[in-house]
């Protein structure tokens, strides 16, 4: 039953935005540039509106869509939750702070539990991207005093 | 010019940072290749950003190589676990895991390898002496022949999505739709930003792509990490019997088949390496004289599986390079590569930085090599792989992405687009939606906006200039054929009645 309401809602959502896409080209005064934005609209318009009632004669049939197995909602909610808080605690912590706690929890939480390796993984790991993006790569990552310290350390120790 | 070219191209990828790169880019794609779940498209966007700091040449000799190694990769987990390590590799368990389990896995393991380097050599030397003449051939294209092969090349879309074309119709569309955000691209008229500036530019196409290939497959590896406490166990490499010349010749015949059937749907544009191995299996098994044996075990099906799906990869790069329309979803992402350091893919490419097009061309042959040592003497160590825990290589995914999609331009816009692409496109692959078809929809939409505009400026509106040119009436009616070749097929298959090709699953609708 969740599956088949996830099919309806995949349809509904394609309907809800190229709908909103569609009405937006309304506000542009210039035809040539709505000609394709306004046929693309249309056309994801009608297939999601097929695709809708595909899924709604499907359940009708009871016929269970074809749903892939993978990370379950709890799960799937707490990943992408944290990736989402990862973005402003990296503004505000910095990238290094930000990022070890990042993969401490995260990792943790997918049931992963030896702190004896994680700890040091994760430090390292960060450590890693870090002088990598910030030495080769010229990155501004998000920084805090931590992290413009070790930046100095970096560049007075290993890079001089 | 083609042999200056070609010295210019040898001169520049010998050199040793760029060898480093391609060792490095190909034992990066076998070790993802190797991990089930994680695709070589994946690997491709994961390292996008990196290539700013290595320069163009070297960056784009490292994908290459990312992406041969990956596509072999896979097969080293599907002969010694049964598990496909990517979609392309699903063939070659049929034959590989049953010789594994008869205590041949040095065999089969080391006909995979050497399969695959003569799939992937072929498809380099195609790649190599057909490209410049199509792209010479490309020249000639004006803008309505340029609408009208986006157009065909979009017909192909439909056949992503195996049994339900309308969800890789939707996709494409919407991938579509997502690149015309922005200014467009003849009149500079502001679409769809609501107020904001940083809009204008568009969405960062490589972030989404990051985004939409990383996350979910960091999220599948979660899963797995979730249900699978345990460590993978590998079958031990065991076995008397090698790969000689003798066998070599007999499966000559085979390889050079195979290969070709690679190349040709390597060049078809939206159908990758995940397609081929099932119709180079089925030809193989037609021209057997012992059909019976394949699917027990045989040799003959896992040349055909691995020389078919290497070959594709260079088969795949033809239409990139010299149309700029990509072959794969691998090869959508490599787009991403080319256009971050100011490249535009096209006959155009060829005139201005041959360099770059020839040294890619010698840096891919180079890989092909490396990957045929690094397998044929590394393999205990890329079965080590296997069992590094999967939460932690999930997690490093993750945040590997996410740091890549900021370093590009130091936006934090593009940080919140790649997780919020990630985490849609995670649902729509939970719902078969292959995620391939987004990628070409995004860059494809771009092209068709630019030359449909031109064309009608062009004609003064008239939409008789498609059928009054005849290269770009041939693609129109190429298209027509297409669509009308694409939903018999998936009309027959879901009705049961066509039983080659692919079943998508998951991992292959994230290729």
């Amino acid at each position: 039953m969740r599956r088949q309401l996830g099919d309806l809602f995949v349809s509904l959502a394609f309907i809800a935005v190229s709908a909103t896409f569609l009405a937006l080209t309304f506000g542009i005064s210039d035809p040539n540039a709505t000609l394709l934005p306004r046929m693309l609209s249309w056309a994801v318009l009608a297939f999601s509106c097929w695709y809708l009632v595909s899924t709604l004669r499907a359940r009708l049939h009871r016929h269970a869509p074809v749903v892939e197995e993978g990370v379950d909602l709890v799960h799937f909610l707490a990943v992408m939750g944290l990736a989402l808080v990862y973005i402003p605690a990296m503004t505000f912590g910095g990238y290094l702070a930000a990022t070890a706690v990042f993969i401490v929890a995260a990792v943790y939480l997918l049931g992963y539990r030896r702190f004896v390796v994680l700890l040091p993984l994760s430090l390292c790991v960060t450590l890693l991207i870090f002088i990598v993006f910030k030495t080769f790569m010229y990155a501004s990552l998000p920084s805090s005093a931590l992290d413009n310290w070790i930046t100095e350390l970096i560049y007075r120790y290993v890079l001089s | 010019m083609l042999m200056h070219n070609l010295v210019v191209g040898l001169g520049i990828a010998f050199q040793p940072g760029n060898l480093l790169a391609a060792l490095l880019g190909t034992a990066g794609g076998i070790v993802v290749g190797v991990l089930p779940g994680l695709s070589a498209t994946m690997a491709i966007a994961l390292l996008l950003p990196v290539t700013y700091a290595t320069g163009p040449i070297a960056g784009l000799v490292m994908l290459a190589g990312i992406y041969a190694g990956a596509i072999y990769g896979g097969s080293i987990s599907a002969v010694l676990i049964g598990t496909p390590g990517t979609g392309a590799s699903v063939v070659t368990v049929w034959d590989g895991y049953p010789m594994t389990k008869r205590g041949e896995s040095r065999l089969a393991l080391e006909t995979v390898t050497w399969a695959s380097f003569f799939g992937g050599i072929l498809g380099g030397l195609v790649l190599l002496f057909l490209s410049p003449p199509l792209a010479e051939l490309a020249l000639l294209f004006g803008p309505p022949d340029y609408t009208a092969l986006v157009l065909f090349s979009m017909t192909l879309l439909v056949s992503m999505s195996g049994d339900e074309p309308v969800k890789g119709v939707i996709i494409g569309l919407f991938g579509c739709l997502i690149g015309t955000i922005g200014l467009d691209p003849v009149y500079g008229v502001p679409r769809f930003t609501l107020g904001f500036a940083e809009l204008s530019g568009g969405i960062s196409f490589i972030s989404v792509l990051i985004g939409a290939f990383s996350i979910p497959q960091a999220l599948l590896l979660a899963a797995s990490a979730l249900k699978e406490r345990t460590v993978t166990a590998v079958a031990p490499i065991i076995g008397n019997e090698r790969v000689t010349l003798s066998r070599m010749r007999e499966q000559l015949l085979n390889g050079l088949r195979s290969s070709a059937i690679g190349i040709w749907i390597g060049i078809l544009p939206g159908i990758g390496p995940e397609t081929s191995p099932f119709i180079a299996y089925e030809e193989a098994k037609r021209f057997s004289k012992h059909p019976e044996r394949f699917g027990t075990g045989n040799v003959d099906g896992l040349v055909a599986a691995e020389a078919t799906n290497n070959a594709t990869v260079g088969g795949s790069l033809i239409p990139l390079l010299t149309l700029g329309i990509p072959g794969s979803a691998a090869a959508a992402v490599y787009v991403g590569a080319l256009t971050m350091h100011g490249l535009q893919p096209g006959p155009m490419l060829f005139a201005q930085r041959a360099d770059i097009v020839y040294t890619l061309f010698i840096g891919y042959l180079i890989c092909n090599c490396m990957m045929l040592g690094l397998g044929l003497g590394g393999v205990r160590l890329w079965t080590r792989v296997l069992a590094l825990p999967k939460a932690i290589v999930a997690i490093l995914i993750i945040v590997f992405s996410m740091v890549g999609s900021y370093a590009i331009r130091n936006s934090l816009l593009d940080l919140w687009v790649t997780v919020i692409a990630g985490g849609i496109a995670y649902v729509l692959a939970q719902h078969r939606f292959p995620l391939g078809a987004l990628a070409l929809g995004m860059i494809l939409g771009p092209i068709l906006e630019e030359n449909l505009l031109r064309s009608l400026a062009l004609s003064q509106n008239s939409w008789l200039i498609f059928v009054q040119h005849p290269i770009s009436l041939v693609f129109l009616v190429l298209a027509l054929g297409s669509l009308a070749w694409s939903l018999r097929k998936a009309r027959l298959r879901s009705q049961g009645r066509l039983r080659v090709g692919p079943k998508t699953t998951v991992g292959e609708s994230m290729d």
